[in-house]
């Protein structure tokens, strides 16, 4: 009976591999935690921005061999702008007709942006090559990918930052108001557009670090967002809307079910898990497993 | 008479298709109590929201300090000195007490006083020395009372509108919440209040009137409502 | 004077619906099926109508946005896939189609009651989205019954005209309009469209609102079987990434809100248009075409969110706090 379990260091290696990839879900989450909490909008293409952003950093790399993580003083930036722009063009204006129409619009811009990437970058699969892409620290047995391990650091710093201002900062704070009430928030000076754009921006920042993080640690092409998309939705319903730190929680926790999932089963079972897990979540827990903590809208 | 601080004239307004108010006109002099009465449903909710910006009229208007403020947006509304706590408080109840007066404190005219408006109000406001790192959610319905009226105090309001700041409270803190409102009077706040404790609302108000399925019944000074036999028919045989 | 009046406007309608379908079966007859492109769009277009009609029953009239269309349409695919290439059921069979309806139906009741009964807005979309995925997943999983990521291929020289396609697909058009608008005209339709923006208001009437949006759910499903069904037996390949895809939930929902949300029309109206558009974009931009879809839901959305029929204001989930 007992075989079936695994030597214990192989059970920690998936732990760890569960958790180093988990912080992706769990970054791309907290991007759509904060856009859902003050818009109501589902944004859909939350993984297509962050794959955008990963071919930014990708490019930046191999045509002027700028190192990702220096990057990240390129991409991080521009994605505020982009995503302060988005939010004026495409959102600005359907933002009060609800949450259907916004759905569709960012499904669009999805469509949109995914094949404009397969046209002008082409369908391949891209990863960053650098020196030490492939170096890795061992540490009591276990394996740890070196980029890897600095795509988890740059989520968790992103997930303090988020925290940080959402926590410190006065616009950090109308920001936390207007998502628990949009009404009284504007009762007080709070103005829609403003912490909508505000909103946007951060979650669309959070999106080009996770697009840097994701091209120096993992394989991606033009269509690798939805399915992301999906998953940090997964990963938002485990942790509760509007929670950053559980939208982190939860991408680490799906990390996990998916990396145990993937060795117990077989790599597609572990996706159907997490669907099934999702479903089970939303219908049993829909204020999500980690529902106390540091939250944006308790 | 001066120049009032608030002119409502022949305010008209839907919530979707249905009229809820029709031809409100009152006046507001700087300095004074002003109360609204009447029934639930009579629209007393719909005069505030629309004052504050929340609501669009579709006919009339309201000068404040001299200048149209109708079809405004909330946020310069609230600038401009006209502070509402709405029914149910207004709180954001998972931010702390600190963190919601700060927040009462966000308008551009406001917010570089902050520091000093805080120690006012913690001066004024008990609870709010002891308690400004709970948060405001987990409070008693009495403090979060106060709280409220020392979130709308932050923005440093020309007119400050409570509506139905009573509702739902034990006797003791009524009293206590209508002292308040007879402190910020003594203090020369203008206040606009809506209440459906009629007795104490009108002992306080200078001037008050009726509302009555969207229409002013009746105005006049608090007194002269005060003895009306209308009113004691209507209103006060059903409170105590 | 009122019903008068109604009367006569609903008898023009008819009128212009049996002028309508007279042509369209007609069509065949006038236009060579085998060559006229036309015919080709408008069997596309049909499978559009009944998809949109299909969604549009579901979130135009209760108010849940579904975003599960394409699972129901992808399982009825694979229900004539599996069982056509057993043997157990013949090409363009119509008993083999009710049977890939009836799955996706019950596949319907079997999810729309935990779903609606617990999950409101968003939480019923995201729901609704994962059980796409999680039916793409377990077909690409499925080893020999689904043929795993290739899918099944099917002798596709069973293939002689388009012709039966097309009245097949036009009942399907058909069908899911006339199954929308009566199911709207029922009671409890009407009473629930009238209630739609309140649902405790229709709960205090005494509206089962679970059993009648369960209903809707499961027609909707058998709608989108059918279609998914159709297509299987147009195609002759069955691949997991092709019919769970969600583009056969997203465009349906476009078309809708092009024409007209909670309309009758409307889904008809916008399928139409859109089956042009994509069609005319399919062949002068081959290969940007996808780019140009997205653009025009973005377009379409920004710029004519209310719809082409604009019988009623497109407000359908509204916002609660972008008031
Ligand atoms: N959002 C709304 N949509 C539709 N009708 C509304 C809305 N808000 C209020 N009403 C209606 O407008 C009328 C006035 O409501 P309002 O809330 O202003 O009354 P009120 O005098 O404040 O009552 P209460 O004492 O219960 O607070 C009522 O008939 C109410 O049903
Ligand atoms: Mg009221």
């Amino acid at each position: 009976m007992l075989d079936f379990i695994p030597p214990i260091d192989i059970l920690l290696q998936l732990l760890i591999n569960g958790v180093l990839f988990g912080t992706m879900y769990g970054i791309a989450a907290i991007g759509l935690s904060l856009i859902f909490g003050t818009m109501r909008i589902v944004f859909i293409a939350q993984g297509t921005m962050i794959i955008l952003a990963a071919y930014g950093s990708f490019w930046l790399f191999n045509l002027w061999s700028v190192n990702p993580y220096v990057s990240i003083l390129i991409v991080v930036p521009a994605s505020l702008i982009v995503g302060s722009g988005l939010y004026q063009v495409l959102f600005r204006k359907v933002a009060r007709e609800g949450q259907f129409p916004t759905l569709l619009i960012a499904f669009g811009l999805m469509a949109l942006l995914e094949n404009l990437m397969s046209v002008v970058f082409s369908a391949d699969a891209r990863a960053i090559q650098t020196s030490y892409a492939a170096y890795a620290l061992t540490f009591m047995g276990l394996k740890i990918s070196f980029t890897r391990l600095m795509a988890f650091v740059m989520a968790v710093a992103g997930t303090v930052g988020v925290a940080f201002f959402l926590k410190k900062t006065l616009l950090g704070k109308a920001v936390r108001a207007a998502s628990e009430n949009l009404e009284y928030a504007m009762l007080v000076g709070i103005t829609p557009h403003m912490v909508n754009t505000l909103t946007f921006a951060i979650g669309i920042g959070l999106a080009g670090l996770a697009g840097v993080a994701t091209a120096t640690a993992y394989a991606f092409d033009p269509f690798s967002g939805f399915v992301f998309s999906l998953k940090a939705m997964i990963a938002l319903a485990l942790g509760g809307m509007g929670n950053v730190v559980g939208a982190l929680l939860g991408g680490l926790l799906l990390g996990v079910i998916e990396a145990f999932g993937a060795f117990f089963l077989s790599g597609g079972w572990a996706d159907v898990i997490s669907y099934a897990v999702f479903l089970l979540v939303l219908m049993f827990k829909p204020e999500g497993l980690f529902a106390s903590g540091t939250s944006a809208k308790p | 008479m001066a120049n009032p601080l608030l002119n409502v004239v022949d305010l008209n307004v839907f919530h979707g298709e249905a009229q809820a108010l029709w031809d409100i006109s009152f006046q507001i002099q700087a300095g004074e109590v002003f109360a609204i009465i009447g029934s639930n449903g009579a629209g007393k909710s719909t005069i505030l929201k629309t004052l504050a910006g929340l609501l669009r009229p579709s006919a009339g208007r309201v000068e404040f300090l001299g200048s149209r403020i109708d079809g405004r947006s909330a946020a310069r509304i609230v600038d401009l000195g006209l502070a509402l706590v709405p029914e149910g408080r207004g709180l954001f109840s998972g931010l702390t007490v600190a963190e919601n007066l700060e927040l009462g404190a966000f308008t551009k005219r406001a917010r570089p006083l902050m520091k000093q408006t805080m120690e006012e109000m913690a001066a004024t406001f008990q609870i709010i020395r002891i308690r400004s790192d709970q948060l405001a959610g987990k409070m008693s319905g009495g403090e979060q009372q106060m709280l409220a009226i020392a979130k709308a105090l932050m923005s440093k309001p020309r007119l400050l509108m409570l509506d139905e700041p009573s509702l739902g409270l034990a006797p003791l803190v009524v009293k206590t919440v209508f002292e308040i409102i007879a402190t910020l009077k003594q203090q020369g706040v203008t206040i606009l209040l809506v209440e459906q404790n009629i007795h104490q609302a009108l002992r306080i108000a200078d001037h008050a009137c009726v509302i009555k399925t969207g229409r002013i019944t009746l105005v006049g000074t608090g007194k002269e409502l005060l003895s009306d036999p209308e009113i004691h028919k209507a209103y006060m045989g059903s409170l105590r | 004077m009122k019903t008068m009046g109604q009367n006569s406007k609903s008898k023009r309608r008819l009128a212009l619906t049996v002028v309508v379908v007279a042509l369209l079966t007609a069509v065949p007859g006038v236009l060579d099926p085998e060559t006229s492109y036309v015919v080709f769009l408008l069997f596309s277009a049909f499978i559009y109508v009944a998809l949109a009609q299909a969604w549009n029953l579901v979130s135009g009239y209760t108010g849940q946005v579904s975003l599960g269309n394409h699972a129901f349409f992808g399982l009825g695919a694979y229900v004539i896939a599996i069982g056509w290439s057993r043997g157990l059921i013949g090409y363009l069979d119509p008993l083999g189609m009710l049977l890939a309806g009836c799955a996706a139906a019950i596949l319907g009741i079997l999810v729309g009651i935990p779903l609606l009964s617990k999950l409101r807005g968003d939480y019923f979309a995201l729901g609704t989205l994962g059980l796409g995925e999680i039916l793409r997943l377990v077909t690409i999983q499925g080893r020999a019954l689904t043929a795993g990521p290739t899918g099944i291929f099917l002798p596709s020289s069973s293939f002689t005209t388009i012709v039966p396609y097309y009245f097949m697909a036009l009942f399907l058009a058909l069908l899911a309009t006339g199954v929308t608008y009566y199911m709207v005209k029922s009671n409890t339709g009407l009473a629930l469209v009238a209630t739609r923006d309140d649902e405790a208001a229709a709960a205090a009437i005494g509206i089962n609102i679970l059993k009648f949006k369960v209903l809707a759910f499961a027609v909707g499903a058998f709608l989108a079987g059918l279609c998914g069904a159709l297509q299987a037996y147009y195609v002759f390949h069955v691949e997991p990434q092709g019919f769970f895809s969600l583009s056969w939930t997203i465009y349906p929902v476009l078309m809708c809100v092009l024409g007209g949300v909670g309309t009758l029309t409307g889904p008809v109206v916008g399928a139409v248009f859109l089956t042009a558009a994509f069609e005319v974009a399919k062949y002068y931009l081959p290969e940007i075409h996808p780019i140009f879809s997205g653009l025009l839901i973005i377009l379409v959305i920004m710029f004519l969110p209310n719809g082409l029929v604009r019988l009623r204001r497109g407000r359908i989930v509204r916002n609660p706090k972008a008031a």
